[in-house]
C-alpha cells in the first residue's frame, strides 16, 4: 500500500476535492439550468414509490409523451432531442424530435420508450429525465392521493414546472391549479 | 491466553505434559502478536456502519421545512466531518487499523449522504443505479488512500447492489447488455483485494472478501452470459471453470473448503450447469435459438475468461498427474465440441453431456474412495444419482421401474458409505 506520506496526502487531497466537487457540480449544473433555461409546464399524473437512499418521491408522468416522426428519421440510438411549444393554456407540447442536438439552447434530451411504425410515419413514445419529485416522507402518500383525485376531476390540473437548457432539465416544482403541491398538502393536513 | 494458561496448568497437574513442554507452549503463545484492538475494531466498524446508515435514513425523511440553502449546507456536513476525520487519521493515526476502518466507513457514507441529499433537493434524475455508481466511484479511492479493507468490502457489497438495481436477473435477451460500470468498478476495487490476499491471507477481512468477491463475480457475469441465446451455457461453464481453476491454485491449496468459495462455487456450479444441459429440452431449445452474432465486447469477456481457465488448467497439468486431474478443470474444453455439434444434433449433445457429467461423478466416487473422503464419495454418488433420476423422469417409465430405481440408488448410497467407513476404520 501507499507508504509515501506526501503521495498519500496528495491522493487524499485529490479524493477530497473530487468528493466535494461532484455534489457542488450537481448543484451548479441544476442552478444554471434554472438561471439560463426556459421554463415549461408539463401537465401530469403521479404515483408513489420509494427510494432507499434519497427518501420518498412521486413519479411524474407527463401527459405529453409522444410525437410522430417520419420513418426515414428513425434514430439509431436510444435517445432523441425534443423541442417544445406551448398550447393555449400554457402547457408544453412537443414541437419536434431530433436525432442530433439542435444548434440552439432550448431542447431536452429524452429517452425513447418505444416506436411502432405506421406506414411512412413513426410514433415515438418518450421518457423525460425529470421523472422523480422527492417529498417529505409523510407527504408523499398525501401527494399521491391528491394527484389521483385531481386526475378524476376534469376541472383541476396538476403540472410540473421544468427549466430546460441544452438537453438538461431542472424540476422546479409540482403544482395543482397553480398552487405548489406542498402547500395544498399542508392545508389539507391542517384541515 | 488466560484459558490456555489454565488448561496448561491442568494438563501439567494431571501429568499429561511435563513442565518443559508446558513452558515451551506458554512461550510460543507469548511470542504471538497480541491483538487487543480486535473487539474495538469490530464494534467500531459496526458503530460506523450503523451511524452511516442512520444518517442516510434521516436524510430520507426530506426536511422540507428548511430552505434550499440550509438543506444544501446540511448535505455537506457529514462529508466534511468525515473528511476531517480521515485527514486526522492520515496525520496522526495512520498506523491504527481502528481509526482507518472507522474513518473510511464514515467517509464512505458521508459521500452517499451528500449526493443523496443534493439529488433530493434538486430532484436529480436517474434511478438507484446512477446514484450507486456515482457513490462507489467517489468512494473507491478511500480504500487505497487510508487503506481500509472495510471500505473495500462495502464497495463489493455496493457492486452487488448495483447489479440488483440493474435487474441483472435471468433474462432472455439475445444480445446481453454488458455491465460496463460494474466491470469497471470491480476492476478498480480488485487491486486492494489482491493486496490483502497476499499480505494478510488468514485475516477475517480477507476470508470474507473471498466470498463476497466470488459472489459479485458470479452475479455480475453469469446472468449476462446466460442472456446471450444458446451460447450462454458455454460461457457460464468457462466462467465457472475459471473459478474452479482459481480455487485449485497454489494460493487456495491449503485453505479450508469453507474459505475456498471459488472452488465450491466453481465445482457445484459446473455440475449444476452440466445437469441443466443433460436434458434434451435444453438442446432442442438451444438448437432453435443459438446465435453466434454476439457483441464484440461479449467476445472479449468470453476470450478473457477462456484464457484464464486455460491458464489454470495448464498450471494444474504441470503440478498434478494427468490420471489424478479432476475432470472439472478441463470439462469446459470437452464441452466445446459437444456444444457445437449440439446445434445440429440435440440427441448427441444430450448423450455426450450425460456421459461427461457421469464421468465427473465417477471420478469423485473413485477419488473419494482412494483418499477415503466421505464427502467427495457422496458428491460423486449424488451426481450419478441425480443423472439417473432425471433420465428416469424424462423417459416415460412405469411406477414400478421408477420405484426400483429409487431403492437401488438408496442401497448404493448405503453400501458405498458403509464400505468406506469400514475401510477407514481398518486402516
Amino acid at each position: 500500500m501507499i507508504k509515501n506520506k506526501k503521495l498519500k496526502w496528495l491522493l487524499f487531497t485529490a479524493m477530497a476535492v473530487a468528493q466535494i466537487a461532484v455534489p457542488v457540480w450537481m448543484i451548479l449544473s441544476k442552478e444554471n439550468v434554472i438561471r439560463e433555461g426556459k421554463t415549461y409546464k408539463f401537465e401530469l399524473q403521479a404515483i408513489d414509490p420509494y427510494d432507499p437512499f434519497r427518501g420518498k418521491y412521486i413519479i411524474l408522468e407527463p401527459k405529453e409523451n409522444s410525437f410522430t416522426i417520419k420513418t426515414a428519421e428513425q434514430p439509431k440510438q436510444r435517445h432523441m432531442y425534443a423541442t417544445f411549444d406551448e398550447d393555449s393554456l400554457g402547457f408544453a407540447l412537443i414541437k419536434n424530435l431530433f436525432a442530433e442536438e439542435p444548434d440552439h439552447n432550448d431542447y431536452l434530451k429524452v429517452e425513447i420508450r418505444g416506436m411502432l411504425q405506421k406506414g411512412n410515419t413513426l410514433p415515438v413514445d418518450v421518457i423525460y429525465p425529470f421523472d422523480r419529485y422527492y417529498m417529505n416522507e409523510y407527504r408523499a402518500k398525501a401527494a399521491e392521493d391528491l394527484s389521483r383525485s385531481v386526475a378524476r376531476d376534469s376541472s383541476r390540473i396538476s403540472y410540473a414546472e421544468v427549466s430546460i437548457l441544452k438537453g438538461s432539465s431542472t424540476l422546479r416544482g409540482v403544482f395543482v391549479d397553480g398552487t405548489p403541491i406542498e402547500e395544498l398538502i399542508s392545508e389539507s393536513v391542517e384541515k | 491466553m488466560a484459558s490456555i494458561k489454565k488448561d496448561l496448568d491442568d494438563l501439567i497437574e494431571a501429568g499429561v505434559i511435563d513442565w518443559e513442554t508446558g513452558d515451551k507452549i506458554r512461550n510460543y503463545y507469548q511470542k504471538q502478536p497480541q491483538n487487543p484492538n480486535r473487539i474495538l475494531l469490530a464494534f467500531g466498524i459496526l458503530a460506523a456502519v450503523l451511524i452511516g446508515l442512520g444518517i442516510i435514513l434521516i436524510i430520507g425523511h426530506n426536511w422540507d421545512n428548511f430552505t434550499v440553502s440550509v438543506k444544501t449546507g446540511i448535505a455537506f456536513l457529514p462529508l466534511l466531518a468525515s473528511l476531517l476525520l480521515v485527514g486526522y487519521t492520515i496525520l496522526k493515526e495512520s498506523e491504527s487499523q481502528v481509526w482507518r476502518e472507522v474513518g473510511g466507513i464514515c467517509l464512505f457514507f458521508g459521500v452517499a449522504a451528500a449526493i443523496a441529499m443534493i439529488g433530493q433537493i434538486y430532484h436529480v434524475e436517474g434511478a438507484e443505479r446512477s446514484f450507486i455508481r456515482t457513490w462507489l466511484l467517489l468512494a473507491i479511492p478511500i480504500t487505497y488512500v487510508l487503506p481500509s479493507s472495510a471500505v473495500s468490502l462495502l464497495t463489493f457489497l455496493g457492486l452487488m447492489g448495483l447489479g440488483a438495481s440493474s435487474g441483472a436477473g435471468w433474462h432472455t435477451s439475445i444480445k446481453p447488455l454488458v455491465p460496463y460500470d460494474q466491470l469497471f468498478i470491480f476492476l478498480l476495487a480488485l487491486p486492494h483485494y489482491i493486496y490483502i490476499c497476499r499480505s494478510a491471507p488468514k485475516k477475517n477481512f480477507t476470508l470474507v472478501h473471498h466470498w463476497i468477491v466470488t459472489w459479485v463475480f458470479c452475479m455480475m457475469l453469469i446472468p449476462r452470459l446466460f442472456g446471450n441465446g444458446g451460447i450462454g451455457i458455454l460461457s457460464i461453464l468457462v466462467a465457472l471453470s475459471l473459478l474452479y481453476g482459481i480455487g485449485t491454485s497454489e494460493y487456495f491449496k491449503d485453505a479450508r473448503i469453507r474459505w475456498n468459495p471459488p472452488l465450491l462455487v466453481g465445482s457445484i456450479g459446473t455440475v449444476l450447469t452440466l445437469f441443466f444441459a443433460s436434458f434434451i429440452q435444453y438442446w432442442k431449445f438451444a438448437d432453435g435459438h443459438t446465435s453466434f452474432n454476439f457483441s464484440i465486447t461479449h467476445d472479449y469477456i468470453m476470450i478473457f475468461l477462456f484464457l484464464g481457465a486455460l491458464y489454470f488448467l495448464i498450471r494444474s497439468f504441470k503440478t498434478d498427474n494427468f490420471s489424478e486431474l479432476n475432470p472439472l478443470s478441463y470439462c469446459f474444453l470437452l464441452f466445446i465440441p459437444i456444444y457445437l455439434l449440439g446445434i445440429y444434433s440435440p440427441v448427441f449433445a444430450m448423450i455426450a453431456t450425460n456421459l461427461l457429467l457421469g464421468g465427473i461423478g465417477l471420478y469423485y466416487i473413485i477419488f473419494g474412495n482412494k483418499k477415503q473422503r466421505l464427502a467427495l464419495l457422496n458428491f460423486g454418488m449424488f451426481i450419478i444419482s441425480a443423472l439417473i433420476l432425471a433420465r428416469f423422469f424424462e423417459i416415460d417409465l412405469s411406477f414400478v421401474a421408477r420405484g426400483i430405481c429409487f431403492v437401488v440408488i438408496g442401497l448404493m448410497f448405503f453400501g458405498a458409505n458403509y464400505f468406506l467407513i469400514n475401510k477407514s476404520k481398518l486402516s
